[in-house]
């Protein structure tokens, strides 16, 4: 029987194997658990922002600069 | 002179040296000495240069005798984290990957320092290449805290805190990609420097994140830290991230006190986090009242979350790590030991787009920062939330959760000064950090100098180090 916990790891281990990393078994948890951290981390970077907010102001004027 | 070597401040030792009352082989000797006796219980050396610092020492004492004097740090000994180039020395970034490396040249800093007549002493250890947490499975044991050897250091350059902590040495240089200065600074009552990123040269110093790491100095002192920045700081078209901007005299200010001056505090950053003890908050407060009792302007400013800096931090961190370490860790993963290699493997999982978002929110924060930096001198802020964990915390699996607040200055690359400012119920150290404008320094190193002074906390020190000036 398979649990929430077995398809995480399946989850994360094709993340690993997808940039051609075989994560050894002693240090899968471990390395589990950091990498969910960091993709957990992404939420706080993908705040709803549309192309043309771009903070250096490429595609649109901002704020004039001193 | 009273004091005993290892309590003498550059600029006292300075004066010793200068008016003969002790010598550089003196002031090395009682080094190594010191080193000899505590590096067994503390664990900060792993490599000790003996022989080439006494024959730098004699020929540091010959230069003076003959009147050319190399500046603040001439004759002077300190130590180097183990991730600084030393030609003919290995440098090992504590892993069993560098065990047997030695460089065939010395990196910047060392080059600098030897150039300004201090002493080489050895390199102190680290986090297996600057990352991961306290391992008992590397090459070197883990520093203890010579406040309590059971207690973590706190960051990467623990070995080079402990060192200074105890007393063995009054500079080690540190590194500090999200913190790794100013933790152990915090952790062991010392002060740590992060000087802005591009004021101090990288060349040869084993990267961790490239965009995110700069290098700076631990010390005993506020005045001792504005020494050591005097002599490394500066251009170096070797390291791409070196800005070439002028280098002002980091002393000059010290004493001016800070009447008058505004400075932010950003108590709202940290209040609310889990990891504060009450205690932690009271010394902050009480560090504030402080600076306001010495004239400053000291108001609440609002910051964006922590949250946000930390994933940006962690994201950009790690996907710069993995990208240095990618081969190594597919083809011999079992090289790196448990900590560092699933922390930096972790980065794998993170895409391109990722890590231009958060490159993207690095400019929104760092803006944010900016602007709450306009028209203020300096920002305080929270280093440690609590006094040191005990290694016993650290688990398998484990090496984070030690409540540190220090990697939004990072992803800013802000100068920031961490320095004790109380000590708990346990009696371990608190700390906090003054953060400024980029390469305003002297206004952060100004800030921390008359803080120092008025708390006082800086003349408390570890058992070990008061047993050597009691012998």
């Amino acid at each position: 029987m398979h649990t929430d916990e077995d398809a995480a790891a399946s989850r994360m281990a094709r993340r690993f194997a997808a940039a051609g990393i075989v994560v050894p078994y002693d240090r899968a948890a471990g390395a589990c658990a950091d990498a969910q951290g960091l993709l957990d981390a992404v939420y706080w970077l993908r705040r709803p922002r549309e192309a043309a907010a771009e903070p250096g102001h490429v595609f649109v004027a901002g704020p004039p600069r001193s | 002179m009273t004091a005993a070597p290892h309590e003498l401040s550059f600029v006292q030792a300075g004066r010793a040296l200068r008016s003969r009352e002790t010598t550089s082989v003196a002031l090395t000797k009682a080094a190594l000495a010191g080193i000899d006796g505590l590096n067994d219980e503390v664990h900060a050396f792993v490599t000790l240069a003996r022989e080439r610092a006494l024959s730098d020492a004699a020929r540091a004492d010959e230069a003076l005798a003959a009147g050319r004097d190399k500046g603040p740090l001439h004759g002077v000994p300190y130590a180097l984290k183990d991730i600084y180039a030393t030609a003919g020395s290995r440098t090992t970034c504590h892993s069993n990957l560098f065990c047997d490396y030695v460089p065939v040249a010395d990196s910047a800093v060392q080059e600098k320092l030897a150039a300004g007549g201090a002493m080489l002493l050895g390199k102190v250890g680290t986090f297996e290449f600057a990352i991961g947490g306290p391992s008992f499975d590397l090459p070197f044991p883990p520093a203890r805290s010579p406040w309590n050897p059971e207690r973590f250091t706190g960051g990467s350059s623990s070995e080079s805190a402990a060192a200074v902590a105890s007393g063995m040495t009054r500079m080690a240089m540190g590194s500090d990609t999200g913190g790794s200065i100013r933790g152990p600074a915090a952790l062991c009552g010392i002060v740590g420097l992060k000087p802005t990123y591009g004021r101090v040269s990288r060349r040869g110093v084993f990267p961790l994140a490239y965009s995110l790491d700069p290098c700076g100095p631990l010390t005993q002192s506020v005045e001792d830290a504005a020494l050591a920045l005097q002599v490394i700081a500066g251009y170096d078209c070797a390291d791409p991230g070196s800005v070439d901007t002028p280098v002002p005299d980091y002393s000059a200010a010290l004493g001016a006190g800070v009447t008058g001056l505004r400075i932010g505090y950003m108590r709202g950053s940290f209040v609310e986090n889990p990891y504060l003890t009450k205690e932690a908050l009271d010394a902050r407060d009480a560090a504030a009242r402080t600076l306001a009792g010495l004239g400053a302007r000291v108001e609440e400013v609002a910051a964006p979350p922590f949250e946000a800096f930390d994933a940006c931090a962690q994201v950009i961190m790690f996907a710069e790590a993995n990208a240095l370490h990618e081969q190594d860790l597919r083809t011999r993963p079992h090289a790196y030991r448990r900590y560092a290699y699933q922390r930096i493997v972790a980065g794998a999982v993170l895409s391109a787009a990722d890590l231009l978002q958060a490159q993207r929110l690095r400019r929104e924060l760092t803006g944010a920062v900016n602007k709450l930096l306009a028209g203020r001198a300096a920002l305080s802020a929270s280093t440690s939330l609590a006094t040191a964990t005990p290694f016993s915390a650290f688990g398998l699996d484990a090496a984070k959760g030690c409540g540190m607040l220090t990697n939004p200055f990072n992803v800013t690359g802000s100068p920031a000064l961490a320095l004790p400012i109380g000590f708990g119920a346990d009696g371990l150290p608190l700390g906090a950090q003054i953060v400024g404008r980029p390469f305003d320094e002297a206004t952060v190193l100004r800030i921390g100098a008359a803080f120092e002074k008025a708390a006082g906390v800086d003349a408390r020190r570890p058992p070990c180090f008061q047993t050597r000036s009691a012998a």
